[in-house]
């Protein structure tokens, strides 16, 4: 008979014999925690209980024990906390507590990431909604949970601002440790793992750190695009990369853009992103209607926002840009609806909305070509100078084709805008970025990057 | 059993006692108090099986003997009694009490049915000031959680270690943290425990004026030994969160006001706070204030200028009204400094020149 079977038998005796109201207050909780050598240890929740058995119930206990299992001489008991799964939670009480919606309050996040993951739980593959605008990187993320190491590696995620990336990528590391409890995983950001990388040098636990990174069955590292121009990082991120790679273990990556974009400068980096690209590249894109509709019903009803599925639809119709926009705009509408303790007009949320959403046209040319310049990492100045080095034409001419694009400046203002060219110089660069991006999906990607960039950049 | 004692004396004791009784239980014995005169004192007890209390009442012992009875028919009753002196008899399972004036049969419950009191002992023990630590703890206690959800943050938290105590606790929106410095805290390990709520406000409530206080610890429970009174309650299983890496080390803003203004103008704007409990601060360095502002639809608007002054960057973040204004009471300075970073990070709060209390609060969404 194992313990827990003996101790079961014995309580039904007990039961029997003593009144409902003791046998609720002093045996709840209680469990044989060891048997040796005839000997019983009897864990009990608290002093109380453990004074009340040895003193009032002792012999009982004992005769109970014995009738079942005649080897037993003895026993004693000793207080123990009930492991957490039998402590029912009691009736949360708010009775001091406001009762408010605890969605606009924020917490100390960090209490929830697991330490030794750096994972939230929060994000899982159940929360995480699929619509044909993410549904290849969700298919690889399975692909690789269900076979790590060997499907798909690395994995490439990458999209915009605010689309999910994290969310999948954190996804893939809580599946995978929830298949397999025993795995190493970690998560971080390029630029934790920078900081980290400095702290060490500084502190000179090089090698600690080095061989911390090397032991991880699963690395995910997110935004890996600021890596870019840290080649002491790359360098030691390569090798980390090489060592994980070569042993089979899985490596996730995102950025917000695809490997072939990110600024190149140097052998390390080349390296690096052939390495990175050597596995599966997936992208994900804006979320198409029926897709963003779905997300906020979703997170109504994890927020538990009640708000008529008309309202729902036009933040759908109008939100168009990232997930964690239509996060913030379902939010704003909410918190307003409640104020005005009413449900809102179609007229009064397009109000709300079209305040918060900063119409595109409020982009500025210069704020276009600051980012291109970054975008490219040359200095801004070099593409306002008539020069032709080919590392500035090309970004200028992006830049030019923005403008008309975006802004539907004139021909003649662009010119001017570029330090007084002529207009033929512009028409001459919308049309060829116009007729290259057709044919070249790589600087379609580029583009698609840059335009994230600024558009992000008024929020 | 047989024994006179003033009443305030025991009037005293019984209160305290009650408030370690508990009312909704399987076991009614629980709500009733052991008076015991088997020895030559006469000790007053209660539990409710999370915390325990032993009293000694002042007084004098014919017969010995004890008796159980419910705390609250006592206790209304020596409320109302008006008279100098009682005697205690008892009688079977009845407690006589006898006056000049007046004669009251008290029915108790079977003595054996009460809990025996836990003898434990203490693995770690160390002494406080008693004044210090009742600051400590109620200045901290107000950010504990009232939910029973999460056993760690419904406690208060301790660390123990050399002339050092940190006392903090944390709903996961805000966070409070005091240390004590003090010779006396002769402790050589570190020492950490999670005490429950309740069992910390009725430390709060026995923590005298002025005298050191020893604390005694073991793995389940605190033991509290003073005067003529041991508590103890249990401790909270569980892990506080490390909550030390949280704390924000460097800061955008920092904004020095005085106390007396910010917490008038914090009660005026209360006033107009909305369903949300929300509050608008704009800590403004070009206009050397930090602006406060609430609305209430159905009620009316408010917004109060305090004067104060403010290095860095321009920020505005939105706040509980009631997290807010009660950090701001606990700070015992003249001048209160804000720190913070976005309107999404965490808001610190201490006295000027103060780094024993400090008060950290999240911010609500949307500004």
């Amino acid at each position: 008979m194992t313990n827990e079977e003996l101790w079961n038998v014995a309580l039904g005796e007990i039961e029997l014999a003593v009144s409902r109201a003791n046998f609720v207050t002093w045996f709840k909780d209680t469990k044989i925690i060891d048997q040796s050598n005839g000997i019983i240890t009897v864990g009990v929740p608290n002093g109380f209980s453990k004074e009340w058995l040895e003193n009032k119930f002792h012999k009982f206990i004992l005769k109970s024990l014995r009738s079942n299992a005649p080897e037993i001489r003895a026993a004693n008991y000793s207080i123990v906390a009930p492991s957490a799964n039998n402590v029912k939670p009691t009736k949360p009480k708010f009775k001091k507590e406001p009762i408010f919606n605890d969605a606009e309050q924020l917490e100390f996040r960090e209490f929830y990431i697991d330490p030794k993951t750096n994972l939230h739980p929060k994000y899982t593959l159940d929360s995480f909604i699929v619509g044909s605008f993410n549904e290849l990187a969700h298919a690889a993320a399975i692909a690789v949970i269900k076979n790590p190491g060997r499907a798909y590696n690395p994995l490439f995620v990458y999209g915009g601002v605010g689309l999910g990336k994290t969310h999948l990528l954190q996804a893939i590391g809580n599946s995978i440790l929830k298949e397999g409890p025993n795995k190493k995983v970690y998560y971080l950001t390029s630029e934790k793992f920078t900081n980290e990388l400095l702290n060490s040098l500084q502190n000179q636990t090089i090698q600690s750190f080095k061989e911390k990174f090397r032991d991880y069955d699963l690395l995910i590292v997110d935004d890996v695009q600021f890596f870019a121009n840290k080649t002491k990082t790359q360098e030691e991120f390569f090798h980390t990369f090489n060592t994980l790679f070569e042993s089979g273990r899985q490596l996730v990556f995102s950025s917000d853009r695809s490997p072939k974009s990110i600024p190149s400068i140097g052998e390390i980096n080349d390296r690096l992103i052939s390495r990175m690209e050597a596995g599966v590249l997936v992208d994900i894109s804006e979320p198409e209607y029926e897709a963003r509709l779905a997300i906020l019903k979703a997170k109504s009803a994890e927020k538990k926002i009640d708000l008529p599925e008309s309202t729902l639809e036009l933040i759908a119709l109008m939100v168009q840009k990232s997930i964690r926009e239509l996060e913030g705009a379902l939010n704003t509408v909410n918190i307003q609806s409640k104020y005005q303790n009413e449900v809102l007009t179609k007229e009064e949320v397009r109000a709300i909305l079209s305040k918060n959403l900063k119409p595109r046209n409020t982009i500025t040319p210069s704020q276009i070509i600051k980012t291109v310049a970054e975008f490219y990492d040359i200095p801004e100045k070099s593409i306002y100078e008539h020069t032709r080095k080919t590392e500035v034409v090309r970004p200028r001419q992006i830049a030019m084709f923005l403008l008309r694009e975006d802004l539907k400046g004139s021909y003649p203002y662009i010119g001017q805008k570029f330090g007084g060219m002529d207009h033929t110089t512009a028409i001459h660069a919308y049309e060829k970025i116009h007729e290259e991006t057709k044919k070249n999906t790589r600087l379609e990607e580029e583009i698609k990057g840059i335009r994230g960039k600024y558009q992000n950049q008024q929020r | 059993m047989k024994l006179q004692c003033t009443n305030n004396n025991i009037k005293d004791a019984v209160v305290t006692a009650e408030r370690n009784t508990s009312k909704n239980q399987t076991l009614p014995v629980l709500n009733s108090l052991l008076i015991d005169a088997e020895k030559d004192k006469i000790k007053i007890r209660a539990t409710n099986l999370e915390t325990a209390i032993e009293i000694i009442v002042p007084g004098k012992i014919f017969e010995s003997g004890s008796i159980v009875v419910p705390a609250k028919i006592l206790s209304s009753f020596l409320a109302n009694a008006g008279f100098e002196q009682i005697t205690f008899q008892t009688n079977k399972n009845n407690l006589l009490i006898k006056t000049d004036t007046v004669e009251t049969i008290i029915r108790g419950y079977p003595l054996e049915d009460f809990p025996i009191f836990p003898h434990i002992s203490a693995q770690e023990k160390f002494t406080v000031p008693a004044p210090e630590l009742k600051y400590g703890i109620s200045s901290v206690i107000i950010a504990a959680s009232h939910s029973d959800i999460k056993p760690e943050l419904s406690s208060v938290f301790f660390n123990v270690f050399k002339n050092t105590i940190k006392i903090a606790a944390t709903d996961s929106f805000r966070l409070a943290e005091k240390t004590i410095i003090s010779k006396n805290i002769q402790q050589e390990r570190s020492l950490s425990f999670l005490i429950p709520q309740k069992g910390a406000q009725e430390i709060l409530k026995l923590l005298g004026e002025d005298e050191d206080i020893e604390l005694g610890i073991n793995k389940n429970q605190i033991i509290l030994k003073h005067r003529n009174l041991i508590f103890i309650s249990r401790l909270t299983d569980g892990k506080f969160p490390d909550y030390e890496q949280i704390l924000p080390k460097s800061f955008k803003t920092t904004a020095i006001v005085k106390k007396s203004d910010i917490s008038s103008h914090m009660k005026l704007a209360g006033v107009f706070v909305g369903k949300l409990n929300d509050i608008g601060v704009n800590f403004d360095p070009a206009k050397k204030s930090i602006i406060i502002n609430t609305s209430n639809s159905d009620v009316g608007e408010h917004v109060s200028q305090i004067s104060s002054m403010i290095q860095g960057d321009k920020i505005s973040a939105k706040f509980n009204e009631r997290y807010l204004s009660e950090g701001i009471a606990q700070i015992n300075s003249e001048y209160i400094e804000f720190n913070l970073n976005t309107s999404e990070s965490p808001l610190l709060i201490k006295g000027k020149g103060d780094n024993s209390y400090l008060y950290l609060l999240m911010p609500m969404r949307g500004v």
